[in-house]
């Protein structure tokens, strides 16, 4: 039987797998601008785009599924975007160190 | 000339340097250890040819590329993560020196702090949950004999729904384990679900959530989903556990006043 069907064994945690990992590494994790400006909107956008390229891929994986959550996640995504990118653009406000070189 | 930057992964709280003094990072690169008061940096030296903005920019459009720079992005902040507490930052943040990294962590040391604080002595757990193939073999009557009373009578007649009510029946089982397992956690959030292109799942997945739980053992977790599945049963439904992760998922950090 495969799966943990109704949890009636108890399955090991399986191996990470690339969207497992890109999820977390590209739109989680503290953000804060370094000096090689990426904004995560670009990382996004690349990333979908790249997998387009590689994979005709559509852009839905970055989209909630509406049958599957109400619109309140979905606001609080676009919220939680807003606010990053207004602390990126706050601290884009500090004058940037020079390169120096 | 090679022009260098300074990759950041994560700031520890208490990290001893020998702990990750073994790791090579992205590119192959040593990790190193900066320290500022108690908090520490775990950063790499970068080539700003492959890390810079325009070799950015190619290289992150690169699946390939980019799958092995995650893959040791996340390596080095789990490594780290066995030894001390770990705020994990978003992939490709780089400065131009050391002395870029010194002064975040003078400048935002309050909000790694709180961040640290948050996540200390916790662990992420990520749930998955896939549709069912409509049209999976029967139960033979030795599994069915197996099932809870009820379970078999159900899965026979989840076998015969069509597409339709699989999925509604999915998504009532979906709502139910997310609500199950969320209350056993400290926090939870939920994903966009995963293509099977990037997941290499031919499966259809209906959840992708993640869970914040103290301590580093997911029984507690397992155990409301269980009890979950087993109030219901015949949730046309196959669940994965990942982890345990760095708390990626509940770093957030709120933007300063």
């Amino acid at each position: 039987m495969t799966g943990g069907l109704h949890g009636y064994h108890r399955p090991p945690a399986s191996q990470a797998n690339l969207a497992d990992i890109l999820e977390r590494v590209l739109d989680k994790g503290v953000v804060i601008a370094g000096d090689i400006r990426i904004n995560l909107f670009d990382i996004e956008r690349l990333l979908v785009a790249s997998v387009d390229r590689a994979r005709e891929m559509g852009i839905d994986w970055w989209v909630h599924d509406p049958t599957l959550s109400s619109g309140q996640p979905n606001l609080r995504e676009e919220n939680r975007r807003l606010r990053r990118r207004l602390d990126e653009l706050e601290v884009g406000r500090v004058p940037e160190r020079e390169a120096g070189e | 000339m090679t022009e260098l930057g300074s990759y950041l992964y994560g700031v520890a709280r208490g990290l001893d340097p020998a702990t990750v003094a073994e790791l090579s990072g992205v590119a192959g690169s040593p990790v190193r250890v900066l320290t500022h008061g108690a908090l520490s940096a775990l950063v790499s030296t970068v080539n700003l040819a492959e890390f810079g903005e325009p070799g950015l920019r190619r290289n992150l459009a690169d699946l390939g590329w980019l799958e092995t720079t995650a893959r040791a992005h996340h390596a080095v902040l789990a490594a780290a993560a066995r030894h001390a507490a770990v705020v994990p930052l978003r992939l490709a943040t780089i400065y131009r020196s050391d002395g870029g990294v010194r002064a975040v962590l003078a400048e935002r040391g309050a909000t790694f702090d709180a961040a640290l604080h948050r996540v200390q002595g916790h662990t992420e757990w990520g749930l998955k949950a896939y549709l069912e193939p409509a049209g999976h073999p029967a139960p033979t009557a030795d599994q069915a004999d197996a099932c809870p009373p009820g379970t078999a009578y159900l899965r026979r007649r989840a076998r015969l729904w069509g597409g339709e009510e699989l999925r509604e029946a999915a998504a009532h089982g979906v709502a139910a384990i997310h609500r199950a397992v969320s209350a056993a956690a400290v926090a939870s959030r939920r994903y966009p679900l995963q293509d099977g292109r990037l997941s290499g799942q031919s499966r259809e997945m209906v959840l992708n959530a993640a869970y914040l739980l103290p301590g580093a053992d997911r029984a507690l977790l397992e155990e409301a989903l269980n009890k979950a599945l087993d109030q219901a049963g015949s949730w046309p439904l196959q669940v994965e556990w990942t982890g345990p992760w760095v708390p990626y998922s509940f770093v957030e950090v709120e933007p300063d006043p």
